[in-house]
């Protein structure tokens, strides 16, 4: 997801700076997670009564339990998903589009690919909040981490490269390298959210 | 790296129960921790 902001060569997004790139993306991302949230938690409150989202939650954090604990086990259980990456297409797109469109997908985190059981806690909760408020807080919280850690592993890579010479072909492996712990703290937290919520509504 | 998520489970946990915001429960800040590590364990997507 860093390549399109980073990278310029070949693409019509070569005459823009990275920085207006990145604030383009920054928003399209941050815009994405406010939409969803606040769609989310406007059809549940619509949708669902108080005692009707209650008990969705404790069905949704049953599941969450199960999952947490097999996924702790070792096994993996396939999520659904559309399984892919940042198309590269929309790099020529333009260069704002393609970042806005960037940081879009990632602030929706349903677009590409998912990848933790965990992230389907942030649009349950924010539909089971029941609230626009809410919703918005909790997918824009999403939504602003990711395009923000982006940006920061851009801002990295460009004072490493500056520094070193290390580029970003050079950090990613090391990044995909973490994925065995991210799934394993995921897994985690996946079980604490889904007990807390068991405990939080006395079932 | 067993003992680190253990304690940010129980601490999580603890946080969650005694901070609900806005009286809804399922919005404690466990819930924007969650959002916080699902958007961070992201990244090591490929």
């Amino acid at each position: 997801m860093v390549f399109v902001i980073a990278s310029s060569g070949g693409h019509r997004n070569q005459t823009k700076s990275w920085r207006s790139k990145s604030v383009v993306f920054g928003v399209g991302g941050v815009a994405a997670g406010i939409a969803c949230g606040g769609v989310l938690g406007w059809l549940g409150g619509w949708a669902l009564a108080a005692d009707e989202r209650v008990g969705l939650a404790v069905i949704a954090a049953s599941v969450a339990v199960v999952l947490g604990v097999v996924e702790l086990a070792g096994r993996r259980v396939p999520l659904p998903q559309w399984n892919r990456e940042t198309p590269q297409e929309w790099m020529d797109r333009g260069a704002f589009t393609g970042a806005f469109l960037n940081g879009a997908a990632l602030g929706s985190g349903f677009a590409t690919r998912i990848g933790f059981w965990l992230w389907y806690a942030v649009p349950v909760a924010a539909l089971l909040s029941g609230s626009v408020v809410l919703g918005v807080a909790l997918y824009g919280t999403y939504a602003a981490v990711r395009v923000g850690v982006t940006l920061l592993l851009l801002v990295s890579n460009r004072w490493r490269t500056a520094r070193s010479g290390m580029s970003l072909g050079a950090i990613t492996p090391k990044i995909l390298a973490l994925r065995p712990v991210a799934r394993t703290i995921s897994a985690w937290q996946l079980l604490g959210v889904a007990t807390t919520t068991l405990i939080a509504s006395n079932v | 790296m067993r003992a680190a998520p253990a304690a940010i489970m129980v601490a999580g946990i603890s946080f969650g129960l005694l901070a609900p915001i806005g009286g809804v429960w399922w919005t404690s800040p466990m819930m924007f921790a969650t959002a916080v590590l699902a958007a961070v364990a992201q990244q090591t997507l490929p």
